[in-house]
């Protein structure tokens, strides 16, 4: 926190200088010309000091008898209180900012006839000096009556920032957490209670404030626009942000055993301020937090959730996050890792790993496949992986489980080891003409097919390799087949050859087919491909997710279920189940064989904006609109029990864009707006480091094959590769600094790649970890604002 | 973000929506303060949209979401990115019955067939490498980087030493110098354009500087026997071509660049036909100073000084043609330059020129002072009246009659 120095600014809080003030104990001849209602009293180690207790003193005085102040006004209305402002003509206002309870009181007791009496004296005696002064001080009294409402929220949010201002350096942090969400409450009621333009006043006064803007709302920001536009009561009412952020739940503040105690003296014993104690009471929970005071930089980065931050408890639930090692697809995948990065850390892995391309190793390899290696994996039992059986799983078929090993030796083997020696290479797929219609892509597994989702409500599905696109052949050609033949699989599908010598022009275009699926009524949101290529699955604005079958290009169901747009859908890793994500403010969990929803996770009142899922297939991750990440479980809960997220994680200060788990199930990877790519721990929900280097939103995310490289594509035109490989393992030795949490860029970038006017929103590693960008093409703006315009 | 109206609009509006009958101020008050906040909130749910589909700009289709996701009836028509010339929809009002139409006007075959009518295109997927092991390709497809990136600093400081150039990028530089060269007018203009247009060559760039600057020391020094103007001018439209590249990066070569096209406009003797080749020289010694000179590196003011202590110099160092060579040079570089450090020198420079016996040279020369003089003098003095006694004044009796004479010209 940095406040501005005592220097600066203490001329303009003449409160604060010493010699005027506590001479005279008359306290209504405070003599002060300040105009603006925000005072930082700043501790200044001498002299204020001591200031500051006698004026606490002086406060005390006066609202230790706020209610006999009260009483006796209004008894003594007339003559008493006239000749009290006459006599200060010159300082009522400025009384009235540093005292607004009495003096308030004071000037609702002066009647329009006693104004007019002391007038009619005035004038007579030719005083018009005064008279216009009179007239001039009667007028701002009586207009500033009306807004007097406010006073008590300006003093009380005054206070407690300057009470802020005295801690120490070392908590001040700790303190400054109360100021953003008893703003946004006072706020809020001043508005409630039908005092929009006095909330207008208060909410310009705070946020116009320098020093607060760069320390307690910066991490708000997006949260502020939106309470700027609720003038009125109705709008509040309706308003789903004011939902979440009051009835949604407490806000959530950790602080320090020490901080706790000191603003408990603050805010409960001393109750100086009876709003503030009021507000804490009613909307917020602080949660000691074990030894001394966080870090602030830490806790800077640990804010911007918009009920502050999570639940310690909440997080404290077993999370299985190890990788299924006994199903057969984890064991391939797993497999494959581990060969291609064998050297030094897995030598238990047998020799034969070593020179994996030989075609006698591979056979060998084959072989070993699910007798040694089935031995081995069960030997080590991971504590933190969950049991096969606790999400039912579909096994691989046998045809399956054979092309996956065949292509996965061959692509596996020939994986590219990125280091920092050995960058990848990237090959980059533009695609233009599409600005603001193509609104998804998204590539399968094995870098083949690119899907396309546009805003039309059509989906584009291109081949990106030479072969063209399969079509299944129809039933009853397909009765016809030999099923014992070993080659039913591609006997299925249909022979185009004849078609292609037609066609051989067309040889010199990159993209060899490309097929149209039309079904959906709105624009398409999210696309999700299964990992055999069989499936494309698509959510969009019509509240529907639709199944297309890539080998007879058609819709083979429609899920119905959500009641507003869905925003994004993803098949599970094992395919078969599958998850969507809805402005309705669910996400939801399907099965491709059922098409009613398996789990509805319900999140309060906030949208849901992308989710992952784990690699184990147990858990989904989901980002919503407050910023706050949550992991559910897919098991069902208990009977009658609400499905609760069984992590929360806040940091993010804009929305998030992109969710990765790592590829060993532990780490959760997101990214957003806010140009910061955060890495949890599942284990515990605790932050790792957050990584600074674009100048952008971050769009894309994608991990290489064997997990050690983090690639992240921005709206800045570039493309980062980061050595994740090593964070990791710095973590895991202690040599992360912990405290610091940020991590400078250049200790972990490995290289920037540049486009020339392409975001990337999609990138991909293929099994030899070549990258793989795509984006589309952003016209040259002068281009674009010539079509707006005609 | 926040979206404020004046009241004075909201009036105009509701006084036009209601058939003229006015509000009170304060439901006017009201009235501003709510809609306000209702666009605020339509756009924070538009912006929703935009995310989601990792826009930046805001489509009015958005809006149209956000007017649907408020359950309210979106705007008809208001597209501006359809591909289709915008359409607008007209609304039938009857019966309470609304009914949404395109105007569907009658295109004339004509208007389809000239081809200037515009086709709407189609998603199209182009492929390249944005990097191959570590390192961004310079072709057309990416970015040039100017700033090094921080982490390969090492590495180029590295190639600097040994900068290797693949083989490919050897077989090229070959044959762009050879046609640079040849005889063939056809083949030098085409490769003259590929120097003017290609940003890949920034990799050879090195390499083509090097070939004009030799090449331009080699045909100046006196044992070169064959018509070196020739050559030399072909040498100096290369860096014209090379200056005219929009991509390319000279600064860090100039110091080889400068020297070569200074010389060929400052030569005393070359040839027969050298005028033509010390204007091309001057030429590019113009965008040269236009791209690249700023206020650290001195460079106008370094290359003013060369011109003029030639120019200045009263006695016989300098043969005329090489005087001529710095007055172009000056010349060519602004009219500011002309009329600050060249209009004090005509006088002086239009007796010298009396003296010439070589009736061809000192009719070169007066031809080119007066051109340029008359140019510069009428940009600054745009009086039809000449002083014809300020001319004499300022330009000597020698060229004053003829500046005098061009100005009516130009009038």
């Amino acid at each position: 926190m940095h406040f501005s120095s005592p220097t600066s600014s203490s001329p303009q809080n003449p409160i604060s200088n010493p010699t005027n003030s506590l001479s005279t104990n008359n306290v209504l001849l405070l003599p002060s010309n300040t105009t603006s209602k925000m005072s930082f009293i700043i501790p200044n180690n001498n002299t204020n000091n001591n200031n500051n207790s006698s004026q606490q003193q002086q406060q005390q005085q006066i609202i230790s008898t706020p209610t006999s102040g009260l009483t006796t006004s209004i008894n003594s209305n007339g003559i008493n209180s006239i000749s009290n402002v006459s006599l200060s003509s010159g300082q009522t206002t400025q009384q009235r900012l540093s005292f607004p309870q009495r003096t308030t009181s004071q000037s609702q007791q002066i009647p329009q006839e006693e104004f007019a009496k002391i007038l009619r004296v005035l004038q007579e005696n030719n005083m018009t000096e005064s008279v216009e002064i009179f007239k001039k001080e009667y007028q701002s009294l009586f207009n500033k009556t009306t807004s007097s409402f406010s006073e008590p929220y300006f003093t009380a949010l005054d206070g407690y920032i300057s009470y802020v201002q005295e801690q120490p350096d070392t908590s001040r942090h700790e303190f400054s957490q109360l100021i953003y969400p008893l703003f946004v409450h006072m706020y809020l009621d001043l508005v409630e209670k039908d005092h929009a333009q006095e909330a207008q006043d208060f909410f310009k006064n705070y946020v116009q404030n320098t020093n607060l803007q760069a320390t307690v709302f910066a991490a708000h920001k997006d949260d502020l626009f939106r309470i700027k536009s609720l003038v009125t009561k109705e709008l509040i009412a309706q308003s789903e942000y004011v939902k979440s952020f009051r009835h949604n739940g407490r806000y959530w503040i950790k602080l320090c055993n020490a901080s706790l105690e000191l603003l408990d003296q603050f805010l409960i014993k001393q109750q100086k301020y009876p709003l503030l104690t009021k507000i804490v009471q009613a909307y917020f929970q602080l949660e000691i937090n074990d030894g001394s005071a966080r870090n602030a930089e830490t806790q800077r980065l640990l804010s911007g959730g918009r009920l502050g931050e999570i639940k310690t408890e909440d997080n404290t639930n077993r999370m299985y996050y190890g990788l299924l090692r006994d199903h057969d697809l984890t064991r391939i995948l797993q497999h494959k890792a581990i060969l291609s990065s064998s050297t030094g850390a897995d030598n238990e892995d047998g020799v034969g790993d070593d020179q994996p391309s030989t075609s006698k190793n591979r056979k060998k390899l084959k072989k070993d496949f699910f007798n040694q290696r089935q031995s081995k994996a069960s030997l080590k039992v991971d504590p933190n992986a969950p049991q096969l059986t606790r999400i039912p799983i579909p096994e691989l078929r046998e045809h399956e489980r054979m092309d996956l090993i065949n292509t996965f030796q061959e692509d596996y083997s020939r994986m590219l080891k990125i280091t920092p020696d050995n960058l990848p290479s990237c090959c980059y797929y533009t695609l233009l003409n599409g600005y603001l219609e193509i609104n998804c892509l998204e590539v399968s597994e094995d870098s083949t097919l690119l899907a396309v989702g546009c805003k039309n409500s059509s989906i584009y599905v291109y081949s990106l390799n030479r072969r063209k696109l399969i079509t299944m052949k129809l039933p009853s050609e397909l009765e016809r087949l030999d099923k014992s033949n070993e080659h039913i699989y591609e006997q299925m599908m249909t022979n185009d050859d004849s078609k292609d010598n037609t066609n051989q022009n067309n040889d010199s275009d990159i993209l060899y087919n490309q097929r149209l699926l039309c079904g959906h009524t709105g624009p398409i949101y999210g696309l999700s491909m299964s990992r055999e290529k069989w499936f494309l699955l698509s959510c969009s604005e019509d509240y529907t997710i639709r199944l297309w079958s890539l080998l007879t290009w058609s819709c083979l169901i429609t899920f119905r279920g959500h009641t507003q747009p869905v925003f994004d859908v993803q098949f599970g890793p094992f395919g078969h189940y599958f998850a969507s994500c809805s402005l309705d403010k669910t996400a939801r969990l399907w099965c491709i064989e059922h098409a009613q929803t398996l789990r509805i996770y319900t999140d309060g009142c906030n949208d849901i904006e992308t989710l992952c899922f784990h690699p184990n297939s147990n858990y989904i991750a989901t980002s919503s609109s407050d910023r706050i990440l949550k992991i559910w479980d897919l098991l069902e809960s208990k009977e009658g029990q609400q499905m609760k997220p069984i992590r929360q994680m806040s940091g993010h200060k804009l929305n998030v864009c992109i969710l990765k788990f790592s590829k060993d199930g532990r780490y959760l990877i997101s990214a957003g707006y806010d140009r910061q790519i955060m890495i949890w721990d599942c284990s515990n929900g605790s932050l790792v480091t957050c990584l600074l280097g674009h100048s952008d939103a971050i769009f894309s995310m994608d991990l290489s094959r064997d997990g050690s490289i983090l690639c992240t594509g921005s709206a800045d035109f570039s493309i980062r590769i980061w050595n994740f490989g090593q964070l990791i393992k710095d973590k895991d030795d202690g040599k992360l600094d912990t405290l610091q949490r940020v991590t400078p860029s250049a200790k972990y970038e490995l290289v920037t790649y540049r486009t020339k006017r392409t975001s990337t929103t999609l990138i991909h590693f293929t099994r030899r970890n070549l990258l793989l960008g795509f984006g589309v093409f952003i016209p040259p703006n002068d281009s674009t604002t010539k079509a707006t315009k005609t | 973000m926040t979206t404020q109206f004046s009241v004075e609009s909201i009036e105009y509006l509701a006084e036009k929506l209601s058939d003229c009958r006015y509000l009170c101020d304060e439901s006017l008050v009201y009235l501003t303060l709510q809609i306000s906040a209702t666009i605020s909130n339509l756009l924070q749910d538009a912006c929703k949209v935009l995310r989601k589909c990792r826009r930046n700009d805001l489509t009015t289709e958005d809006f149209a979401f956000a007017l649907k996701l408020n359950h309210l009836e979106p705007m008809y028509g208001g597209y501006t990115t359809s591909s289709i010339e915008r359409l607008l929809f007209h609304k039938i009002k009857k019966d309470n019955r609304i009914l949404y139409h395109i105007t569907d006007n009658i295109v004339q075959v004509d208007e389809l067939i000239i081809p200037q009518s515009k086709i709407p295109l189609d998603i199209s997927i182009r492929i390249h490498w944005l990097a191959v092991n570590g390192k961004q390709p310079e072709i057309n497809e990416n970015p040039i980087i100017d700033i090094p990136i921080r982490s390969t600093v090492l590495k180029k400081k590295l190639n600097k030493t040994s900068h290797i150039i693949s083989k490919e990028q050897q077989i090229y530089y070959k044959e762009l110098t050879e046609m640079c060269i040849c005889p063939n007018e056809q083949k030098r203009k085409q490769a003259l354009l590929i120097l003017s247009a290609d940003n890949s060559l920034q990799q050879i760039l090195s390499r083509l500087i090097l070939f004009i600057s030799e090449g331009v020391r080699v045909n100046l020094a006196p044992t070169s026997t064959f018509d070196r103007s020739i050559i030399l001018k072909y040498l100096m439209q290369m860096g014209d071509a090379l200056l005219q590249n929009e991509e390319l990066y000279l600064e860090r070569y100039l110091h080889y660049l400068l020297p070569a096209i200074l010389s060929c406009l400052l030569e005393r003797r070359i040839s027969r036909d050298h005028w033509s080749l010390r204007d091309l020289a001057a030429k590019c010694c113009k965008q040269i100073i236009r791209k690249y000179a700023t206020a650290i590196n001195c460079l106008q003011q370094r290359t003013i000084d060369v011109f003029y202590r030639i120019l200045s110099k009263n006695n016989e160092d300098y043969t005329w043609p090489t005087r001529y060579g710095a007055f172009i040079g000056l010349c060519e570089m602004s009219h500011k330059v002309i009329i600050q450090i060249v209009f004090p020198l005509i006088k002086q420079l239009g007796e010298q020129i009396q003296l010439i016996s070589d009736i061809e040279l000192s009719q070169k020369i007066t031809e080119t002072v007066v051109k340029y003089v008359t140019i510069a003098y009428r940009s600054v003095y745009n009086d039809k009246e000449t002083n014809e006694k300020k001319l004499y004044e300022d330009f000597g009796s020698y060229f004053a009659p003829l500046i005098q004479h061009n100005l009516i010209l130009l009038l």
